[in-house]
């Protein structure tokens, strides 16, 4: 055990002085200030708080209990939305609307997970079930892709706060107030998932279930009430991260699916299971993205987030933090 | 020996092939009854899809490797096509650009070797990456179109019956070509790495190269897929042939049909097209509706529907009885 932990302190400790090193000949190549560096890293960080929390709901969703969760873009897009009607008709402050947003999101959650993926996820042979949940979620995100768009159209929707527009400024880099605290909440909130996980009874029973079934049941754990808790906090991830997401950008019907396929990539890289190892990859991600968006052009900005990621899972195939194989 | 051969006639002659042929038959002929450009179009996507449905059926069904990145070889074959036609003719590109495009796709597909020891999600994922980083190269790559795309030039040799009809005997040639590999030995070593891959290795079956081969085939039939999509489509760009909807797709079709048969994905392609274009006329609610009817046939066969009519051909031949099948109907479909 202390041997790993020796090599993987070792490894970040290369890894931070290898992207040092790159930062500082970019920054000595392309003559780009200090002021847009820090300013960069600063968007980068909030940028990297988003890919984090949806990635934590998607964690628990399929590192944990197996489930491909397509429709969890969905869940967060309706998250968002209860946020700006909240906003827009009642006048409450957006940040005060989070606790609703995670409820509604919380509430749909059930019926999804009872009359929809329990039969699958009960499936003896388990790998089936994965895929059979997997063809049942992307139909339902369709369904509720369309019905948002049909309900609420398909107009870009903006929430206004308070926060919107004050900022401070540290050492010459403006901060948007907003954006911080949002970001706070999103960390806090994955630290909270990890402890609920890993620390309290129920996250234990989860666990212990979505390992060995038949033990968990022969110790008097009720497996399928664990499944429906699992899904349960996956979802009020979901609204969590949508409501951020509506507080803090614009959202449509749609732009759930983008945030969702680079959960995924995040998800992967943090080893499927771990979810305080979604901070770390969002927050990479995000800085790799920003500044290879910085220094070699907006065209590339994916390209090489995609390439290090690829070369990332050649090197360690079970993502940064991973152990077991899949 | 009489008697071999006898058998061996009744065997090629034996009813189900005649359906089937006779089905075939029938499906390619209807077009030229009716003879307008929408059958014909349908035509080709019923038999694209039903290709690219068995294609992704040999790499997940039969080997158990789910890929996320089934597009790039779709795009490269498109762009094989595309980028020789543009410097010949339609006749180059049909011909040179789909071999260029085919060599080009098993090179890539070759690329993922080092993939190939990743498990599940995480192959999955990667093959995402290869995908995403050839899109950006295509989107940066200006000597053959860049963002813009390419717009083919036909002169007037354009023939939406001819490539429709090319497309449907591919896809039939491909049904073939899975069925074979299913029954052959090849067939058995993919379905042992799916199941499970120490287990081969331990019988001398070697999963890296299985995986590859199963991948590299793969690679051939989407190439040529791509290349016939873009000479019927005469406009490629990178955003749309890399899309990932060429690899979600083909799962969800195969998935619907039923994975590691043969007939699976040609119905689970057949059911999505006709879904698709029979819910067309509700407009806006076309994808609610496709989706929900979607949601019912997955709950309702955990098998695809591949597996239902399979328990519904034992229960006409008087194998299983109906009581028995409910039975174990309401064990599986618990609401």
């Amino acid at each position: 055990m202390k041997s790993t932990r020796r090599t993987r302190i070792l490894a970040t400790i290369v890894f931070v002085a290898l992207v040092g090193v790159v930062l500082y000949t970019a920054i000595v190549f392309t003559g780009v200030s200090t002021y847009v560096m820090l300013q960069t890293f600063v968007g980068a960080i909030f940028l990297g708080g988003f890919y984090s929390v949806v990635a934590a709901g998607l964690t628990v969703n399929f590192g944990i209990t197996r489930i491909l969760n397509v429709a969890h873009g969905e869940l967060m897009i309706i998250g968002a939305y209860v946020t700006y009607f909240l906003t827009l008709y009642l006048g409450i402050e957006p940040l005060f609307t989070i606790p609703f947003a995670v409820l509604v999101v919380a509430l749909i959650g059930i019926p999804i997970q009872r009359f929809l993926i329990s039969k699958p996820q009960k499936d003896p042979g388990g790998r089936e079930g994965m895929f059979l949940s997997f063809l049942i979620l992307v139909s339902l995100s369709l369904i509720f892709q369309n019905s948002m768009t049909l309900a609420w159209t398909a107009n870009d929707r903006a929430v206004h706060s308070i926060l919107t527009g004050t900022r401070f400024n540290l050492f010459g880099v403006i901060i948007p107030i907003l954006r911080l605290v949002v970001f706070i909440i999103a960390v806090a909130s994955i630290l909270c998932i990890d402890l609920f996980m890993y620390k309290t009874s129920v996250g234990k029973k989860i666990l212990a279930t979505v390992q060995e079934k038949t033990a968990a049941r022969l110790v008097g754990i009720n497996v399928d009430r664990m499944y429906l808790y699992a899904f349960v906090i996956a979802s009020a991830a979901a609204g969590l991260a949508g409501s951020l997401i509506g507080i803090a950008t614009s959202f449509n019907p749609y732009s759930g699916l983008l945030y969702v396929l680079y959960a995924f990539a995040v998800m992967t890289m943090s080893g499927l299971e771990k979810v305080k190892g979604t901070i770390v990859v969002g927050l990479l991600m995000g800085l790799l993205e920003s500044y290879a968006g910085l220094f070699l052009g907006e065209v590339f900005r994916y390209t090489i987030v995609f390439l290090v990621l690829l070369i990332t899972l050649v090197v360690k195939p079970t993502g940064l933090f991973g152990k077991v194989k899949h | 020996m009489k008697l071999n051969i006898h058998e061996n006639l009744k065997k090629i002659i034996s009813t189900r092939n005649i359906v089937l042929i006779s089905l075939f038959i029938i499906v390619g002929l209807l077009p030229l009854m009716i003879n307008t450009g929408y059958v014909y179009r349908l035509l080709f996507f019923f038999s694209l899809y039903i290709a690219l449905a068995q294609a992704y059926n040999l790499i997940a069904g039969y080997t158990g490797q789910y890929s996320f990145g089934n597009a790039v070889f779709f795009g490269i074959g498109a762009y094989g096509v595309a980028s020789v036609w543009m410097l010949g003719t339609w006749y180059t590109g049909m011909s040179i650009g789909m071999i260029v495009g085919i060599a080009v796709a098993i090179l890539v597909s070759l690329i993922h070797l080092p993939l190939f020891r990743l498990v599940g999600m995480f192959f999955a994922m990667g093959t995402l990456f290869v995908n995403e980083v050839l899109k950006a190269i295509m989107l940066r790559w200006d000597a053959i179109g860049g963002v813009s795309g390419i717009v083919l030039s036909t002169h007037g040799t354009y023939n939406l019956p001819a490539a429709c009809y090319l497309t449907y005997f591919f896809s039939i040639v491909v049904i073939f070509l899975i069925y074979e590999i299913s029954n052959a030995k090849i067939g058995y070593a993919f379905k042992t790495v799916r199941e499970n891959e120490v287990l081969a290795e331990s019988m001398g079956i070697h999963p890296l190269k299985y995986k590859a081969l199963a991948f590299a085939i793969n690679a051939l039939i989407i190439a040529i897929a791509g290349g016939i999509f873009a000479y019927v489509q005469l406009f490629i760009e990178p955003s749309s042939v890399f899309d990932i909807d060429w690899s979600l797709l083909p799962c969800y079709m195969m998935m619907i049909g039923g994975k590691g048969t043969v007939w699976g994905p040609v119905i689970g392609a057949v059911f999505y097209t006709t879904l698709l274009e029979a819910v067309s006329g509700l407009r806006e609610l076309q994808m609610l509706f496709f989706g929900a009817v979607v949601i019912l046939v997955v709950l309702f066969t955990p098998h695809g529907l591949y597996g239902m009519f399979e328990t519904l051909s034992k229960l006409i031949k008087g194998e299983k009885k109906l009581g028995e099948v409910l039975k174990v109907f309401f064990q599986k479909v618990k609401l």
